[in-house]
């Protein structure tokens, strides 16, 4: 049976970071363009 | 059967309310420390003052059990209910001693108000405010934000077991790690590194605003705070829209939202499990409902043409529903424009942001997107279960940090929480009208209080009657503790009151 060892999320914090940043950006800038495109159309 | 406290559980749970309280006192050893260097003295006397009367009744609460035993789960959820209260009594003393507050109830307030990162504040002259006692009102935000408990357990204060019920006790639903003192100390590491980062991006937008250095880092690093803790006090009476600059705005917002997520799902983002960020429930509940109520504020906007401009309507329509949902309530209009300038369905959408709150296990109030997934998957589910045959049988699953079947206990555990969330919300509006506020701001001041958000329609003030201090004070603190702890605590006082009666009787 393999055993998978769970990695440490205290030593991986910069890759993690990177990645939050990414997924946080992207979401706030969807969110932005949204409200921009609406207030303009309607 | 019922758990009574018998003398020996009291002492032991204002043994660690003790400590709690010389917790309290030993962390203002950064406001005098910050008194000093920018050459306040009066303010560092305040808490030098502070200290030594919060640390002396703190460890005369210390000795009332000298021998202390495990910690069960009555004694948890009465020291995390008597716990906040005692910590924000304690952290309003120095404030207390300025000369921004009128009376101690309104250094209550704030101190309370910081402890729960509410961010509802009755300061007077904030902007003359010293140093010092900013740095104290934010350092609330930090240590509220991740947990009174979760402080004193991160540096594993005298505990003798009973930590996990403790971490329980305080709204933290989830255990990161195997041990809890792993996840604690967790929790801290993700809050130094996000408040580190946000510092440093805040520092380069306030010297880019041409602040002065000195005075640059103290509003970086406060905002920071206040910002991922969702927080939402500020060192200027004028909140976010001091600043006036829409990198200052974008940088905080990252935090706001890195703030409100699950500290687990940090966990398993930082082990290298992205995938988790959008299968979770909780992270796509969150999404759409951030998503719909965006869309609802920019038709508000358009419908009453008060800040012109597609750019305008981002600054303040999706910055203010980012602020609300993630509960920190940041603010970048004055009060009054939330009745003028947010037409019908922008100031319902962000009504629904406050209500909502982020993610369970965050440093966000409110209901919280988790039990809102769970609760439309069950509706959703009885609605199958009625159009599907009798003899089939049917589990609905949903993802959270993998997969899980939705069982009627966890449903109806979510339901229970929704309508507390709720009765609370009404029951603080009705109080508000009862005091002669209108109906739309008593809604928007009741919730932004229960659900630790901090965004006001201009009822919070030191000029508020006193009565209603005390019942956004109750809003906040059942709030944070997500009443469970709070309603154990009235079920005790109840309960030792009838056998109080019953032996008189007899």
């Amino acid at each position: 049976m393999r055993v998978h060892r769970l990695q440490s999320p205290f030593r991986h914090w910069r890759s993690g970071l990177i990645a939050e940043i990414v997924a946080i950006g992207l979401f706030i800038a969807i969110v932005f363009i949204t409200v921009a495109v609406l207030v303009s159309v309607l | 059967m019922w758990l009574k406290l018998r003398l020996d559980d009291l002492r032991l749970i204002v043994h660690y309310v003790g400590m709690f309280v010389v917790g309290i006192g030993l962390v203002m050893v950064i406001p005098l420390v910050t008194g000093l260097l920018y050459g306040e003295y009066d303010a560092a006397l305040d808490f030098l003052l502070g200290m030594g009367v919060v640390c002396t009744v703190g460890a005369v609460l210390v000795n009332a059990h000298t021998r202390p035993e495990n910690v069960n789960h009555m004694h948890a959820l009465a020291i995390t209910a008597f716990g906040w209260l005692a910590a924000s009594m304690a952290a309003a003393v120095p404030l207390a001693f300025s000369a921004n507050y009128a009376t101690y109830l309104d250094a209550l307030f704030d101190a309370l108000s910081g402890l729960t990162t509410s961010g509802l504040t009755v300061v007077v002259d904030l902007d003359h405010m010293a140093h010092a006692h900013n740095m104290w009102r934010h350092l609330t935000h930090l240590i509220g934000g991740q947990g009174i408990v979760v402080a004193a357990l991160s540096l594993a204060v005298g505990l003798r077991g009973g930590a996990f019920s403790l971490y329980l006790a305080e709204g933290r639903d989830e255990r990161i790690l195997p041990n809890v003192l792993h996840t604690v100390r967790f929790i801290w590491y993700v809050t130094a590194v996000y408040v580190a980062v946000g510092t440093i991006a805040l520092f380069g937008v306030t010297l880019y605003l041409g602040m002065a250095p000195a005075r640059g880092i103290l509003h970086a690093f406060w905002i920071a705070v206040a910002a991922y803790d969702t927080g939402g006090f500020g060192p200027q009476s004028l909140n976010a829209m001091y600043y006036h600059s829409f990198l200052f705005e974008v940088v905080s917002v990252f935090l706001m939202v890195a703030g409100a997520m699950n500290f687990n799902l940090h966990a398993q983002v930082w082990r290298g499990n992205r995938s988790e960020l959008w299968r979770n429930i909780e992270t796509r509940v969150l999404a759409l409902n951030i998503m719909v109520l965006s869309v609802l504020t920019a038709i508000g906007l358009a419908a009453t043409q008060s800040f012109s401009g597609p750019f305008a309507a981002i600054r303040k329509g999706a910055y203010h529903i980012l602020s609300a949902h993630t509960g920190t309530g940041h603010q970048t209009i004055f009060s009054s424009q939330w009745a003028t300038d947010f037409g019908g369905p922008a100031f319902v959408a962000v009504l629904i942001a406050m209500a909502a709150g982020g993610a369970v296990s965050s440093t966000a109030g409110g209901i919280k997107a988790l039990r809102i997934g769970l609760i439309v998957r069950s509706i959703i589910q009885q609605v199958k279960e009625a159009l599907a045959p009798r003899s089939a049988v049917m589990r609905a699953r949903y993802h959270h940090m993998g997969e899980r079947f939705l069982t009627p206990e966890i449903g109806a555990a979510a339901a229970t929480v929704f309508i507390l969330y709720m009765v609370t919300y009404i029951t603080g509006a009705l109080i508000g009208t009862a005091y002669g506020y209108d109906a739309g701001s008593a809604i928007f001041e009741s919730i932004s209080a229960t659900a630790n958000v901090g965004l006001s329609a201009g009822i919070t003030a030191a000029t508020m009657p006193n009565g209603l201090k005390i019942v956004y004070i109750v809003q906040m603190w059942a709030g944070r503790l997500e009443f469970i702890a709070v309603l154990v605590l009235l079920a005790q006082l109840i309960i030792a009151v009838s056998l109080q009666r019953e032996r008189r009787g007899a």
